[in-house]
């Protein structure tokens, strides 16, 4: 089965598809040249960005609203096709994109949408925010947005989504690097809007546009300081390690880096079968949900020991509740795996036969949880899939400090008191979200800082008029000394 | 070329193998492939169950891994994919036992992945991988191979002195008949008689050395192996891989790394800034000291033509005694072969064409297979090939051309488990007959790593302190 997959250059689709690609589980697409269509997709003069400019705020949030009603999957032809291409390509169950891509309105409600402003100020997105600084000087400070290339991650539509909101916000160009693993909704989203208002400027500024990672002959010309400002690279190592090949100075690079996430129990949720039951429920959730493919999803839990004797014994008993209610998840949240590879697969049979060390339940399609005895966490932890928990005991909090470093992204707590008395702790560990247990995913980075960063504010470019002389500030040189 | 086989060899031939799949090495080739594949797979089958029986038994993994599948019986090839191991399994200890020197636990370990029975092992004394190395030789059969790449976690193969003995005389086997089937001068060699240096551009000694070294000499001679680079320290091999595992668990991790070991880290950069130089020194003493010689070269592809480009370079056409014999494998750095290079590198060399050999194989088995003048890899006869759907590791058909994730089971391995997953790229041709006349299935000659597929693919799950230069920022430091 081969799909083809257009280039959305600038309000343009381009389907000249006649570059072949192998998927991944048995499907090809093809694409257009990107090579031969780069001057359509680069803007042809920075001029060109003006228009955007000439819209007030309101016009964009306005803007924004209409094209929100337009993205009901029920009869918009693009999310369906995006849909297809979901079930095709990538390795989360096609449901789970199916309830993403049903619930992308709520990023355009004008609440959200406003939501979203304040986090940069909306003085500084609608024009110039005026400063009197001490020496009499008058600053003025706008956010603008610069020609970008977003380099998404794949496992579900929200980073094309996102993005879409993020660039019209700040009104600058965007150019999508479509990932492989999710071919649809960046193309879905540029269609959408080209039915809406195929001449307004913020149709004309978001393009998308498949290349193969890392296909030097065309980032060399595309990553150029002449074309773009700024990279901003979600994800993948082996793509941010390509792009920082690109990097050099007049190039900017906003990282949303691989991150995990990890959960500490505190002493006291082992005190009771009714605290053992309802932070079962909770983690089951944090590890289970979209079936563990992103950086909020937990695949260690440290769990620390209230030193009784027959902690372990509880432990082992804890992990299963876990991996019970898993199991007990609903069909939208969470399923067994489809496509299980046969080397994790080993890797788990392998530590179950360490029986010494190691307790593990389940280790199939359905997941697992492994419980390391001795209180040393598996080697692989940080690649844990397919709905696989590590639980490691550990004596007290120093103990499992030690472990955390700054590419744990969230840390769920439970009881909540752990919160409170580690937050700043973790923070310094390099923690860059902390949050009751249970609730990983819901987390909403666009008005929340995502990966430590306040994206919206990270992605434009701060831009600053000054006024010298309406206050006399004498020049330099005529400074009295 | 065909030759006529003798219907009386054959047919003592495939009665020998239904008892000793080994015995092939005592058959020219063109007997060993003379098998029609049905009945060829009959034998193997046969073997298979053999294998399989004894291991649900005597190897504590395969037993487990079995019952886990519910396994009781192999009816068919495809029956036993389930259980094969993969490069995860050789590497399922935990991390931590390697920093703390737990090597009583190692021992317990490796003793599960094969059928040799380690529990009289004493490793409570060994502090380094070399220790316990020189342990395992000493208490019991078990002559331990290591796989490591610069950074990924180290690999232990449990490999006995008696499974290493039969590959080196696979190896030998696979080497005179490649000579003899050269158009030209070259014959195979004599022990006693022919006394010809083995060329070998690797590590002389040490748990990742080429084995077949030793057997050279001990059949042809002392002094014949050229291997410059000495003695592989196992330990010091590892480092850069378990300052990576280590980094990934944070502080603790890092507290973990045995601190004696650390203290060597000058002498990896000393390693690594001498490598090359011998590398180099090698190839001096190939472009003057060996000339006109006759000599085996066992190398990269890349090193072969780099060697024959710089006789090129000088002018010099026929630079060896034309008896000469060539082996190399591995592929060109750029990832394709320059045009005409075999004929190239046969001028410069002096040598026919024929005499330069290609070869695939891989350390988990014991025998690797050759290219045959057709362009084609054929598999051995005690290897049953699969080729596995890449996605989902489902075998795919054994008929027609296949293209997917090459794996075998390896029916030479006697305590070892002989069924593995690779990570290649196979292409299989198992029904078309190879113009060279060997029966039998075949791979083509394009061969590469799955994974390359993937690599375009991005999620946001991840660490960035998977960082391949880990290791390098650490030792450095």
């Amino acid at each position: 089965m081969q799909y083809q997959i257009p280039i959305v250059a600038r309000g343009e689709v381009i389907e000249d598809c006649e570059v072949t690609y192998q998927g991944r589980y048995g499907a090809d697409f093809s694409c257009p040249d990107p090579n031969k269509y780069l001057s359509s997709i680069l803007l042809p003069s920075r001029r060109e960005m003006e228009a955007l400019y000439e819209l007030t705020i309101d016009e964009v949030v306005d803007y924004l609203v209409a094209f929100g009603q337009r993205l009901d999957i029920a009869d918009n032809p693009h999310l369906q096709r995006a849909l297809e291409l979901a079930e095709a390509f990538n390795d989360v169950p096609v449901y789970l994109i199916k309830g993403a891509l049903a619930d992308l309105q709520r990023f355009f409600t004008r609440e959200a949408l406003e939501a979203m402003i304040d986090t940069v100020g909306r003085e500084h997105l609608e024009g110039w925010k005026t400063y009197h600084r001490a020496t009499g000087r008058i600053s003025h400070i706008h956010a603008f947005g610069v020609p970008t290339v977003h380099v998404i991650a794949g496992n579900g539509p929200s980073g094309a989504i996102l993005t879409f909101v993020r660039n019209a916000l700040i009104r600058g160009y965007a150019i999508v690097k479509i990932p492989s693993n999710e071919l649809g909704t960046a193309v879905a989203l540029a269609r959408t809007a080209i039915d809406m208002a195929p001449d307004h400027p913020l149709t004309r500024s978001y393009s998308a546009v498949y290349w193969r990672g890392g296909d030097e002959a065309f980032e060399r010309k595309l990553y150029h300081p002449s074309n773009i400002e700024r990279i901003v690279a979600w994800g993948g190592y082996e793509s941010i390690r390509h792009i920082s090949n690109y990097v050099r100075p007049g190039i900017d690079l906003v990282t949303f880096d691989p991150k995990i996430s990890r959960a500490i129990l505190g002493a006291a949720t082992l005190a009771s079968e009714e605290t053992m039951r309802e932070a079962a429920i909770r983690l089951a959730d944090d590890v289970g949900n979209g079936n563990q493919n992103g950086c909020s999803n937990c695949r260690l839990a440290y769990a620390i020991s209230d030193g009784s004797e027959d902690f372990l014994e509880k432990l082992m008993r804890f992990g299963q509740m876990v991996f019970d209610e898993i199991q007990n998840l609903p069909p939208e949240i969470s399923s067994e795996a489809i496509h299980m590879d046969a080397g994790f697969k080993s890797k788990i049979a392998m530590l179950s036969m360490l029986d010494d060390e190691y307790h593990v339940i389940g280790g199939d399609k359905r997941g697992g949880v492994i419980i390391s005895l001795e209180g040393d966490q598996v080697d692989f932890a940080d690649e844990l899939k397919y709905r696989t928990l590590n639980i490691v005991p550990l004596q007290d909090y120093d103990a499992m400090l030690s472990f955390i470093t700054r590419d744990v992204q969230t840390v769920g707590v439970y009881p909540e008191s752990v919160r409170d008395e580690l937050r700043t702790t973790l923070a310094l560990h390099g923690v860059q979200r902390i949050t009751s247990l249970g609730y990983m995913r819901h987390f909403d980075p666009s008005v929340d800082p995502h990966d430590g960063n306040e994206a919206l504010r990270k992605m434009s470019t701060w831009v600053l008029a000054e006024d010298c002389m309406t206050n006399e500030v004498p020049a330099q040189w005529r400074k009295p000394r | 070329m065909r030759t006529r086989v003798d219907p009386e060899v054959a047919g003592l031939y495939r009665q020998q193998l239904k008892d000793t799949i080994s015995c092939y090495i005592d058959y020219p080739e063109e007997v060993v492939f003379s098998l029609p594949p049905a009945e060829l797979d009959d034998i193997r089958l046969q073997w298979l169950r053999r294998k399989f029986d004894a291991a649900v038994g005597g190897i504590a993994i395969v037993g487990q891994m079995a019952q886990q599948h519910g396994i009781d019986s192999v009816g068919c090839f495809d029956d036993a994919l389930p259980i094969f191991y993969n490069q995860e399994t050789f590497q399922s200890y935990p991390q931590s036992w390697l920093e703390n020197s737990d090597f009583k636990r190692m021992t317990k370990w490796l003793g599960k992945l094969c059928a040799v029975d380690l529990a009289a092992v004493d490793a409570s004394s060994c502090e380094s991988i070399e220790d316990w190395i020189a342990v395992l030789q000493q208490q019991s059969s078990v002559d331990l191979m290591i796989s490591a790449g610069g950074n990924g976690k180290a690999a232990f193969l449990p490999r006995t002195c008696e499974e290493w003995m039969t590959a080196q005389r696979a190896t030998l086997w696979g080497i005179q008949m490649a000579m003899q089937a050269v158009d030209g001068d070259a014959a195979p060699l004599q022990s006693g008689v022919d006394r010809v240096p083995l060329i070998y551009p690797g590590a002389r000694a040490g748990a990742r050395s080429w084995r077949f070294l030793d057997f050279y000499e001990d059949t042809f001679g002392n002094g014949l192996v050229d291997a410059p680079l000495g003695y592989t320290d196992a330990d010091l091999l590892t480092l850069a891989g378990r300052i990576r595992e280590a980094s990934r668990k944070g502080e603790a991790g890092s507290l973990q790394i045995n601190p004696a070991l650390l203290a060597r880290k000058d002498e990896i950069a000393r390693l690594n800034a001498e490598k090359p130089l011998q590398i180099e020194a090698l190839m001096q003493r190939m472009l003057d000291d060996y000339r006109d010689q006759r000599i085996i070269f066992y190398s990269s592809m890349q090193m072969l033509y780099d060697l024959a480009m710089r006789f090129e370079q000088q002018g010099i056409k026929g630079a060896y005694a034309a008896d000469s014999f060539f082996f190399c494998g591995g592929g060109f750095v750029s990832g394709t072969a320059p045009d005409d290079w075999k004929a190239r590198a046969a001028a410069a060399l002096g040598i026919p064409e024929s005499a330069i050999r290609i070869g695939y194989g891989m350390q988990e088995s014991l025998t690797g297979m050759q290219m045959c003048d057709h362009g084609n890899y054929h598999i051995p006869v005690c290897m049953i090939p699969y080729v596995l759907d890449e996605t989902t590791d489902q075998p795919l058909p054994r008929s027609g051309r296949q293209q997917g994730r090459f794996a075998f089971f390896d029916l030479l391995a006697d305590t070892s488990w002989g069924g593995y997953i690779t990570s290649d790229r196979v292409t299989i041709n198992w029904d078309q007959p190879c113009g060279c006349g060997h029966q039998g299935a075949y791979l083509d000659a394009a061969i590469s790593r799955v994974a390359e597929l993937q690599d375009d693919k991005i999620g946001c799950a991840g660490t960035a302190g998977a960082l391949d230069d880990a290791a390098d920022f650490l030792l450095r430091a």
